[in-house]
């Protein structure tokens, strides 16, 4: 794939909950993490994302895909918003991947993959029934097609948000957070290239799931079957990719995953035989918490910002139920812009009362 | 009593809503918010223009519960109220609006930037807007090609 990061960013409620909060409240201790962030009454997944976007979107955009496990619909195609805030006009073609936290990488392989397929600057490329530049299909010329410079590969813009919901005494409600993350995917981006991907699907029922008739998250809480599904959904895409490039994991700097509980990803990297500076350096998941389908992306910003160019990135993508994806990436000569840090440097500080009304508990 | 803004209303004003799309007169440059059909001032024809979202606080008011529209009713209820300014913008117009992400004391002067906003929920439907949040060093520092998208595209936008 020709296909790049051309942009990045990401944007957070300005709520925080410390994690001395959680500990306050339930005693409970949660490894690694120092606060998370909290919507306000005004604010979900849409808002959220259309924020993130903002920052760095451009034009003109072929296709849009929304990752979110807590969109405020659950029938409605809502990336419409999207499109008319950002002024995209009506043809990209619109993704909204929904159902697991792995709808962040979800969404990137789906972006790519149509964006992929489309000559932007042919009105024959799939998937592209209407002129780009607006005119009649049966008479357009190439002039036409000369929105801005662009002519091959589409360009995607890939939005991950995410709001915690339901009750907070409910499955790991203490390690959800809120925030979004966006990405402008072009042809030559140059914060980093994507080599390839690989993905991973098998029916694991009982694990972090919610019912479409309840509010709720549930486990059936066995440890050592969430292990085993985890660790296995891991290596089984990791592997498969790995093989395909013929490389070994110890060559990529980083290893950006998002897990339902940390202590799976402990043990997913120990079977894996990570090195600790591969997959605990350059975290989101500290100050983010578990931001659910844009978790996976959002440890991709903490791995880009900390990244050289030339730097390996291996992205895993996991969703609970199961399925998993793996994407490989070279960063590029525009890595390294501090986006994470920059976008969590504005913080208030609520305490676990002023949490319980936001969340709507109180 | 509220304003009632039904959803057919609330469809067609999504560029005011949404991307802050005002007006601005071809041969006076004045520019509109919300649209209008000509220019009050000398007559002129007028194009679309997407405002910055960037202006300042020229008045500023705490509504209580017992003041807010049953749209906001919930909302002042379970925040304790909310600020409405005034906001001039950089281009000219005024506009009421809420303010949201307030630290500290907003007044008069203070720089806010438009956000959009879940501003309330009436028919099943969430209706979506803007509010204004005061500057943050941080929010300006954001703006690598950020603030409002691009205009490129602009006339595709407009329904």
């Amino acid at each position: 794939m020709a296909l790049g990061i051309a942009s990045y960013s990401c944007r957070f409620p300005g709520y925080r909950l410390a994690a001395r909060e959680l500990s306050r409240a339930w005693g409970l201790v949660i490894p690694g993490l120092k606060g998370k962030r909290v919507a306000g009454l005004d604010e979900d997944a849409i808002t959220l994302a259309l924020a993130a976007a903002a920052d760095i979107v451009a034009s003109p955009v072929h296709v849009l895909a929304l990752a979110s496990t807590s969109l405020p619909y659950r029938h409605k195609a809502q990336a419409g918003l999207l499109a008319q805030a950002l002024r995209l006009g009506s043809s990209p073609f619109a993704a909204e991947c929904t159902t697991s936290d792995r709808a962040g990488t979800e969404a990137l392989v789906t972006a790519l993959g149509v964006a992929s397929s489309l000559d932007t600057g042919c009105a024959e490329g799939i998937g592209m029934p209407e002129c780009v530049g607006g005119k009649d299909v049966a008479t357009c010329t190439d002039d036409d097609h000369k929105v801005g410079t662009q002519t091959g590969p589409g360009v995607a813009l890939v939005v991950a948000a995410e709001v915690a919901t339901g009750s907070t005494r409910a499955g790991n409600d203490a390690l959800m957070g809120a925030g979004a993350v966006a990405f402008v995917f072009r042809e030559g981006g140059a914060v980093a290239t994507i080599e390839a991907f690989s993905s991973f699907v098998a029916e694991d029922p009982g694990l972090d799931f919610t019912r479409a008739d309840h509010e709720n998250r549930r486990d059936i809480k066995v440890p050592d079957y969430a292990a085993d599904a985890y660790t296995g959904a891991i290596r089984g895409t990791i592997g498969r990719l790995l093989g395909a490039l013929n490389r070994e994991l110890a060559e990529y700097r980083f290893v950006a995953m998002n897990a339902p509980d940390p202590r799976l990803m402990t043990a997913a990297a120990r079977a894996l035989g990570l090195r600790a500076d591969q997959w605990q350096q350059a975290r989101a998941f500290p100050e983010t918490a578990n931001v659910g389908a844009a978790q996976p992306l959002m440890e991709l910003v903490a791995a880009l910002d900390a990244a050289r160019p030339g730097d390996r990135i291996l992205l895993v993508g996991y969703g609970s139920g199961s399925a998993a994806d793996a994407i490989s990436l070279v960063a590029g000569p525009e890595s390294g812009q501090g986006v994470l840090a920059r976008s969590l440097a504005a913080a208030t500080d609520v305490d676990y009362v002023a949490y319980l009304k936001l969340r709507g508990e109180i | 009593m509220g304003a009632h803004v039904s959803v057919p209303m609330y469809r067609r004003s999504l560029s005011q809503r949404l991307c802050l799309e005002g007006r601005r007169c071809t041969c006076c440059e004045r520019v509109f918010f919300p649209p209008v059909g000509g220019c009050r001032h000398c007559g002129g024809l007028l194009e679309a223009i997407v405002l910055s979202g960037r202006g300042e606080i020229l008045t500023v008011t705490w509504i209580t519960p017992a003041g807010a529209p049953p749209e906001f009713a919930e909302q002042a209820y379970r925040q304790g109220g909310y600020h409405v300014a005034i906001v001039k913008l950089e281009e000219g117009p005024k506009l009421t609006a809420q303010l949201t992400d307030v630290t500290g004391t907003p007044t008069i002067g203070t720089p806010v930037r438009a956000q959009v906003r879940l501003l309330y929920d009436e028919e099943g439907v969430l209706r979506y807007g803007f509010k204004f949040s005061p500057e943050t060093p941080a929010a300006a520092d954001n703006d690598g090609g950020a603030g409002p998208p691009e205009q490129a595209g602009a006339t595709e936008g407009a329904r």
